[in-house]
């Protein structure tokens, strides 16, 4: 994808034109933040959770190499079949050629971000296989033509009525816009298309060295069916998420689901360990792990190495003030928000990312509800500085410091956005300032000194920035 | 050595030379000091764990019938009676068997089918996709989410709690457990002996939030569920 300043001020606009998006961006995530929120208060010691939680996750990345390893023999050892993708492109040409092998017609995916990443289901369509996205959320961007705008939630920019209007045309006759006739006849549906497809392809929450598994979370079903229906499974994961053993899994679960919706456990965890065994009668045949770098491996080792520990809850989206305004297409990447902010110029380099790590305020909400504990605002502050090193324009510099101005001299969302966020544990100090983290003493000296703005919205501050 | 395992060897290696040292293999993962999930459960008895369990599916739209088992015919039939039941797959499983599962369901008028070969697997996917409920036990349930757990195989198959839409699981009291983390450890335990290929941990209805934030139930899997659970 090649992207500019152009596009990115364009895509900004076009959010912040939207009038939806200004709707339903902040309605979902105060609901997932609130969530979050009450499932942390009732654990009572979050911190010492992210505590163990960072610890599992640097142990592991700090000794990826044995893990895989362990991994790919314990998979190899039930019968499965391992494949080591280290572009994009190799891990679709993998899949096409598992497609080619298997006569397969139709493939039936549930939600998987790292199959977005190498827009998989534009590849096999180009092969003549039918793809059906079956995530509610993305089997109704996949009838828009459009991309998720949220980790766990991809469609939350669509209206009912908008989906009503996708589904009447599947359909062929008017449906009403309620959830209830909606989501009955996506299951009624996507059924068909399970109970015929040749192939499953899903992600992969957390493979397990251990034992060769793959883990999935669910509250849908889909991905218990993707995994159970078809003869053939393919799971696609990221080289970085793996555990140990089951019992760093309980950890991770634990705090996935809180961290993501609020929710103490997802209606379904489904643990895959083989295809099926002797004595089943149900359950694919083949079972496939196809294992992408894409750009990962590079963040081994740099500054930026524990954004490889993020477990894609998307807490961070839902705390993040530049989020509730622009929603997630504005990004431009597959990963949006504060993580995407991160990890877009990370994998794909600063040429077509460099505006992601100013398309923040620093206030370090993010930074405080991450689950795994990524310095996430440390890290925007360490591009900002890696990008003026390579010679980019410090023109964004500005924008975002204001930016953060901007936030700061509306204490009624920097409350909203911020304060609610906080489990009252730490980056806030009791004036609202941050003084946490060593990234952010840096920045802050510059930052202190601008003038705070006036009063303006965000479009006029936008506006504003965007002439400077 | 073959294509894969030099493509897996330059894979590896690219990871251990970003990660500035030589290649590590069998890495252990050290004992965790920090336990925070044990004030969720310290202190609690039997008691309030299976009132816990009960509670948190309660909260999912999901009843717990707690009986005996002398109780176990006239509750069945209630269940059958309130959800209209007039068809069902269950698990071929001796646990199920002790409680006379099919003869009970015949005898209410329920047109049943068992998970095993005596039909061929198209007939049993085909049966799966038809019938109002889906029956089976499990190895755990779990106090802190209402969640019960259990390893599909021989007899347990996956699609009995996942196609039907209404699905039915019967347990017994003592198989309770705090939390995920004993799930996790019994598992954890299988893994020299081997894992079936599929293990499952089920938590109320399927849902969705995908539209509008609005919560709708049995988007894909059972949209309602019940639970069972035998007093010893
Ligand atoms: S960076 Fe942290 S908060 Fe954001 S999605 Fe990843 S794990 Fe969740």
């Amino acid at each position: 994808m090649t992207l500019n300043s152009i596009d990115f001020d364009q895509r900004v606009d076009k959010a912040l034109a939207d009038p939806i998006l200004k709707q339903a961006v902040p309605f979902a995530q105060d609901k997932l933040r609130n969530g979050r929120n009450t499932a942390a208060d009732q654990l009572g010691n979050i911190e010492e959770w992210r505590e163990l939680a960072a610890e599992i996750r640097k142990h592991t990345i700090d000794n990826l190499d044995s893990y895989l390893e362990e991994l790919v023999t314990n998979v190899r050892k039930s019968g499965g079949f391992v494949h080591f993708a280290e572009k994009d492109s190799d891990a679709v040409d993998i899949i096409k050629k598992i497609a080619k092998d298997k006569e397969a017609k139709t493939i039936i995916k549930s939600k998987s971000m790292v199959t977005e990443e190498i827009h998989l289901n534009k590849h096999l369509e180009a092969e003549g296989l039918k793809v059906v996205e079956s995530d509610l959320g993305e089997y109704i961007i996949q009838l828009a033509n459009e991309t998720p705008s949220h980790l766990i939630a991809p469609a939350i920019h669509k209206t009912r009525q908008q989906v009503s209007a996708l589904f009447s045309e599947v359909a062929g006759r008017k449906l009403s816009d309620e959830t209830t006739e909606l989501c009955a006849f996506a299951r009624e549906t996507l059924r068909e298309e399970f109970l015929q497809a040749d192939i499953g392809i899903s992600g992969c929450n957390f493979a397990v060295a251990e034992s060769g598994s793959v883990v999935l979370v669910s509250n849908e079903g889909n991905a218990r069916l993707t995994t159970t229906l078809p003869k053939v499974h393919i799971a696609v994961m990221g080289l970085e998420r793996i555990v140990p053993t089951w019992n760093e899994l309980d950890i991770m679960i634990s705090m996935l689901t809180r961290s993501a919706t609020g929710q103490k456990i997802s209606v379904y965890v489904t643990g895959i360990n083989s295809a099926r065994q002797s004595g089943d009668l149900d359950g694919p045949e083949e079972f496939h792990l196809v294992i992408l770098d894409n750009g990962r491996s590079n963040i081994l080792g740099t500054a930026y190495q524990e954004a490889l520990n993020c477990i894609r809850c998307g807490a961070c989206l839902n705390v993040c003030p530049v989020y509730r305004h622009v929603g997630g297409h504005a990004y431009g990447g597959v990963y949006s928000g504060p993580i995407g902010a991160v990890l877009m110029p990370l994998l794909e380099g600063y040429d077509d990312w460099k505006e992601l790590p100013h398309a923040s305020s620093l206030c370090g909400a993010c930074t405080e509800v991450c689950p795994v504990k990524i310095p996430l605002h440390d890290l925007l502050i360490e591009h900002r500085k890696d990008e003026v090193d390579q010679g980019y324009a410090p023109l964004p510099e500005k924008m975002a410091f204001k930016g953060f101005g901007y936030i700061n001299s509306h204490p009624a969302l920097y409350d909203k956005t911020v304060k609610l966020s906080s489990t009252g544990l730490g980056v806030l100090a009791k004036d609202g300032y941050i003084t946490k983290g060593p990234g952010m003493l840096g920045g802050w000296t510059d930052i202190r000194d601008l003038p705070q703005p006036k009063k303006q919205s965000f479009r006029e501050w936008w506006a504003k920035e965007r002439k400077e | 050595m073959t294509v894969d395992q030099l493509n897996q060897e330059k894979f590896l290696t690219n990871i251990s030379s970003r990660l500035g040292r030589e290649r590590r293999s069998g890495v252990k993962p050290p004992i965790w000091k920090n336990k925070p999930y044990l004030h969720l459960y310290e202190g609690k008895t039997n008691e309030d764990l299976i009132e816990q369990f009960i509670d948190n599916l309660q909260l999912l739209n999901t009843n717990v019938d707690r009986i005996t088992r002398q109780e176990f015919e006239v509750t069945l039939a209630k269940v059958l009676k309130d959800f209209e039941v007039n068809s069902a797959i269950s698990w071929d499983n001796p646990f199920l068997h002790d409680l006379d599962l099919t003869s009970l369901l015949t005898t209410n008028g329920v047109e049943n089918s068992i998970w095993n070969n005596s039909v061929s697997e198209d007939e049993l996917k085909q049966r799966s996709a038809k019938v109002d409920l889906g029956i089976t036990c499990a190895d755990l349930g779990l106090a802190e989410t209402g969640t019960v757990v259990f390893m599909n195989g021989e007899g347990r198959g996956r699609m009995v709690s996942l196609l039907p839409p209404f699905y039915l699981c019967i347990l017994k009291e003592s198989q309770i457990v705090p939390r995920i983390t004993q799930a996790m450890e019994h598992i954890h335990a299988k893994v020299p002996t081997g894992l079936p290929a599929c293990i499952n941990f089920i938590t109320g209805p399927s849902r969705t939030a995908d539209i509008e934030m609005d919560l709708a139930l049995g988007v894909h899997g059972p949209g309602k569920v019940h639970v069972i659970l035998l007093r010893e």
